[in-house]
């Protein structure tokens, strides 16, 4: 907590933002703010909506066909979804790590370097191994994959490819990270290791974290969000939250009731 | 009582039995499945190569003949020729003039229109009269006769050689004037009325150019079409309606009669374009219309069996759409757009009936030289040798039909290797 220059200027305002898939309402009227580096967590049960907000930081939702998003949400004070702002560059900034780890079909070193090639980010291959490595090391990959950088990646285990996605997704160097449950397919070691990981790159990041389990959202997260049925319930800083809930739906939720 | 014991009561166990007795038949009826099938194929095969294999060798005859001096401008070599032969196997003039049907029994033993072009292009460099060495094919029947596929011992009304022929040929045999070799004619050699110089010529160099004018077009637009229907198109509002509208009407286009397709070239093609009939241009047009389909079908299978979080994953990491579905979807989906294709290209080289609407199923006694000139294919030139009447035809459809299969396999086999090369690269 001591590198915090704009902890009080939120990275992303949300305001009356809904989504809708073909007359479903998935999400409406969210208001939310997320501080830059910070943990915030999305909790909330089955088809709550918050692998759908989680998807319009970046506008994964645009990706899918009859998905409609309305209301605001600025980042850095900029719309994204204004007129001028092409999707592609800003899922160059924000970055997303999937509920099962799709690694690329390709070596471990190409599945990191696919980002930066795609945007040029390196000078020279010197740079662009540079990079891999710098991107390994954060996401805690580095010293288990460094003779193996040309194996295919499916070849990794779960918990390596979940880090290697990871590490793919810093390699672009974006400003957020986001995760969609990137513990439910990880055992609880590999889970640890995630977490401590997160834990550190909240220094550098903003991070929102979807997720299903209430200790990882104690444990890891500075905030936290329940969403319910399409709506945000509750937001508050995580001890309040789990200690001292204003609404009744959120205390039955965290402690089990129903979800 | 133990807990396995109490799980194992007779009604259990009974029903345990009926369950292992249901799996027992049901792999009985796979094995007779597989058996029944395999001896289909088993027999089709031994039935085609045991008449077709012997039409890969064809008997020579080694002439020395002693041609008399003519006179005018435009002898008659088969006069000549059958003069000739008369005096080779010792008949003498009376013989010849008392039956007149030496003269024609003694052509019938050799291929005479081989013979008769091979006098004509000698006469025309040297003297007409002299000693002549020929060395050209036997006649369908003598072929047929050596080959024993005409019985010596029937009664001579019943088979197509008389005596006398018969008498010939053993004495040309007898004096090692005749050798079985190659019949590169086979493959060298165009279209013919003569069994013996007819060849697949016309039909492989048709059938290639028609293939290669038929992927030509349909391989890009059809993985094109499939590419962008799987991850462009619009899904939703007027666009999408008219996409499904499309999609439905490709997998109709699939099951639509081949024939029909040949109607379409017929009056596209050679009415409204003025394509001439029977080239192979528009032979690789309508079979490109008939593949279209099937590769877009088969592309589409490929790309959809391809995990979406692919695409997403590379979606989020900031690519385009178009990286993100060129740079993980088609690599993988690869292999299967291959076979597709590979299936499509399989059935329009077997495909005969559209090539008989558009005239590819005309006679065609010389080998084309660009897809312009008029030739035939494959499984046209077998349906035509099937269907004409002398003995040795028989042979001939059977060995074109081998043909057909081994340049099918040879496709096939291109295309596996292509596809292993494919996916090795992918391992690695």
């Amino acid at each position: 907590m001591t590198d915090k220059p704009s902890s009080d200027r939120p990275k992303f305002t949300c305001r009356d933002v809904s989504v809708r898939y073909d007359g479903f309402s998935a999400l409406s009227g969210i208001d939310i703010d997320i501080s830059d580096r910070s943990v915030t967590a999305l909790i909330g049960p089955s088809g709550c909506g918050k692998s759908t907000l989680l998807r319009v930081f970046n506008r994964m939702n645009d990706t899918i066909a009859n998905a409609r998003v309305s209301g605001t949400v600025l980042m850095d004070d900029i719309d994204i979804y204004g007129p001028d702002i092409d999707p592609v560059l800003l899922r160059a900034r924000v970055g997303m790590v999937f509920q099962k780890p799709a690694p690329f079909p390709r070596s471990v070193y190409d599945n990191v370097a696919y980002g930066p090639r795609l945007h040029g980010l390196s000078r020279s291959r010197a740079d662009l191994d540079g990079q891999v490595e710098k991107s390994l090391r954060r996401a805690g990959l580095w010293e288990e994959v460094k003779d193996r950088l040309k194996m295919p990646a499916p070849g990794l285990s779960v918990g390596q490819q979940q880090r290697l996605v990871l590490a793919r997704a810093l390699a672009i160097d974006p400003e957020v990270i986001l995760m969609d449950e990137p513990a439910s397919s990880l055992d609880p070691i590999a889970t640890a290791r995630l977490e401590a990981l997160i834990e550190e790159l909240k220094t550098r990041y903003c991070i929102i974290i979807v997720t299903h389990s209430m200790a990882q959202a104690a444990r890891i997260s500075d905030k936290t969000a329940f969403l319910h049925n399409g709506a945000l319930i509750e937001f508050d800083q995580t001890e309040n939250m789990f200690t001292n809930p204003t609404d009744t739906r959120t205390q039955d939720y965290i402690t089990g009731r129903f979800g | 009582m133990s807990g396995l014991q109490s799980i194992a009561t007779p009604a259990a166990l009974a029903r345990l039995r009926k369950r292992r007795a249901a799996e027992r038949r049901f792999r009985l009826y796979g094995r007779a499945a597989i058996a029944f099938s395999v001896t289909a194929l088993a027999w089709l095969l031994f039935s085609i190569f045991s008449t077709g294999l012997s039409a890969f060798t064809q008997h020579w005859l080694n002439l020395d003949l002693e041609v008399k001096t003519v006179s005018g401008d435009a002898p008659n070599y088969r006069d000549l020729l059958a003069d000739a032969m008369a005096e080779e196997f010792e008949i003498t003039i009376d013989e010849l003039a008392q039956d007149a049907s030496v003269r024609g029994e003694l052509l019938q033993i050799l291929s005479a229109s081989e013979a008769t072009a091979q006098l004509r292009r000698r006469g025309q460099v040297e003297p007409r009269a002299g000693a002549v060495t020929l060395r050209i094919p036997a006649s369908d029947l003598t072929d047929q006769f050596l080959k024993g596929h005409i019985d010596r011992g029937l009664a001579p009304s019943q088979r197509p050689v008389t005596d006398r022929q018969i008498e010939w040929i053993d004495q040309l045999v007898e004096t090692g004037r005749v050798e079985r070799r190659f019949n590169r004619a086979l493959f060298l050699n165009p279209d013919s009325r003569d069994p013996e110089r007819a060849g697949l010529a016309s039909a492989i160099f048709g059938s290639v150019m028609i293939l290669i004018i038929a992927s030509a077009l349909a391989l890009p637009v059809g993985v094109g079409a499939a590419i962008y229907l799987d991850n462009f198109a619009p899904k939703t509002g007027w666009g999408g309606r008219m996409i499904s509208l499309v999609e439905v009407n490709i997998n109709n286009l699939a099951a639509v009669p081949s024939i029909v397709f040949g109607l379409l070239g017929l009056a596209v093609f050679i009415n409204f374009f003025g394509l001439s009939r029977s080239i192979p241009l528009v032979g690789g047009l309508v079979l490109a219309l008939r593949m279209f389909p099937t590769i877009v079908i088969a592309s589409r299978a490929a790309l959809q069996a391809i995990p979406d979080s692919l695409t997403d994953s590379a979606l989020s990491l900031g690519a385009s759409r178009m990286q993100a579905v060129f740079n993980h979807k088609v690599p993988l989906a690869a292999p299967g757009i291959l076979t597709g294709s590979i299936i499509g290209m399989a059935q329009a080289l077997g495909e005969t009936a559209p090539l008989l609407m558009i005239g590819m199923v005309a006679f065609v006694t010389a080998v084309p030289a660009s897809p312009m000139d008029p030739a035939t294919a494959l499984p046209v030139q077998i349906f035509l040798w099937s269907g004409s009447a002398e003995v040795a035809w028989a042979e001939r459809t059977s060995a074109a039909i081998i043909a057909l299969l081994v340049v099918l396999m040879l496709i096939n086999g291109l295309a596996i290797m292509l596809r292993e090369r494919l996916q090795r690269k992918r391992r690695r």
